[in-house]
């Protein structure tokens, strides 16, 4: 099973999930597809779909999952990294209503580059990112959470020690 | 002897109310990974901020949950419900400080909490990678810490810190 998100996001992405569900029929994907469509108007005739999965479903589907496709949004992509699962994105666009900047081509650019990502800049990517997501291993990737805590610790011990004085 | 007693009249012996918030999506898998790794902080968490019901079940475990709803610069009627709402929680949750990954929704939060004498650490999100979004600049101006997750981006601007990236 290939699963399909949008994410959370509060704007459609209808291009993608049109794009996805056409593929199912007539392109290469060989899998079901089980999408999450979020706040998309468009309505797959192809695929089981819901709007908004609980979190613990989502993370079954996730799991679940063979491949992720999804837009370039930092949850998605930190979610494929941590569970290795092979993620083909496709940013979401400003000039088509999908998000309120283009931060997600940076964001899909940048994971590429890294090795973590497949990515499909636009609808015509999709098919040869889909071939390529079947036998994609993504590279690991290295983050340091226990610094970020520890500054906000230092942080959090002066302003409590200023508010004692 | 007087001070201490003045301190405990104004009721600042009591420890920091620490709120901490995120928007759903990746905002949210970042503040969570963080708080898995924030067990030193001289305070848990007294409360936490969200603005889809869908992820609030996840926080109750943790502690009390703010829902502020979503709203984005497109909709600006909307942000006339969150901003409501987020004067609800600077009110009713007298934060001392908030600590949040972002977006716009808890950017609003933190100028709430900010009027009510609360310190703010804003984490900018590690999606912003070549500038800050539009929430990130403004909170520039407003935050007393900082972070961005990418080292071009601290260079590039003062009062600007990077540590590490939490994903």
């Amino acid at each position: 099973m290939i699963f399909l998100t949008v994410g959370t996001y509060p704007l459609q992405f209808d291009r993608l999930v049109k794009a996805i569900d056409t593929e199912v029929t007539n392109g290469p994907i060989e899998e079901e597809v089980f999408a999450q469509i979020g706040f998309c108007t468009y309505r797959p005739q192809n695929m089981e779909y819901v709007e908004m999965l609980p979190k613990e479903s989502f993370d079954r589907y996730f799991r679940e999952a063979s491949g992720i496709i999804s837009h370039a949004g930092i949850g998605t992509i930190k979610m494929a990294l941590d569970s290795n699962k092979p993620l083909l994105t496709m940013p979401r666009q400003k000039k088509y209503g999908e998000v309120v900047n283009n931060h997600q081509v940076a964001t899909a650019r940048r994971f590429e580059e890294l090795g973590h990502i497949l990515v499909a800049y636009d609808v015509q990517d999709l098919p040869d990112g889909i071939k390529k997501l079947k036998d994609f291993v993504p590279r690991k990737r290295v983050a340091n959470p226990e610094a970020v805590s520890d500054r906000i610790r230092r942080f959090l011990e002066e302003l409590r020690e200023s508010r004692r004085r | 002897m007087e001070t201490s007693l003045n301190n405990v009249a104004f009721g600042r012996q009591r420890g920091l109310r620490i709120c901490v918030g995120a928007s759903a999506g990746g905002h949210m898998n970042e503040l969570l990974r963080l708080l898995e790794v924030s067990q030193d902080w001289p305070e848990p968490p007294s409360f936490y901020v969200t603005t889809m019901e869908e992820l609030a079940g996840k926080l109750r475990q943790r502690g009390p949950v703010y829902v502020i709803g979503e709203c984005n610069r497109q909709h600006p009627l909307k942000a006339f419900g969150v901003l409501i709402r987020s004067l609800k929680v600077a009110i009713r949750g007298r934060p001392d400080v908030v600590i949040t990954t972002g977006s716009l929704p808890l950017a609003i939060v933190c100028l709430c909490a900010r009027l009510t004498g609360a310190k703010i650490t804003w984490i900018d999100s590690i999606a912003n990678i070549e500038r800050f979004s539009l929430s990130g600049r403004m909170m520039r101006h407003f935050a007393d810490l900082f972070l961005t997750q990418w080292p071009e981006l601290a260079e590039r601007y003062p009062n600007v810190e990077y540590v590490g990236a939490i994903i």
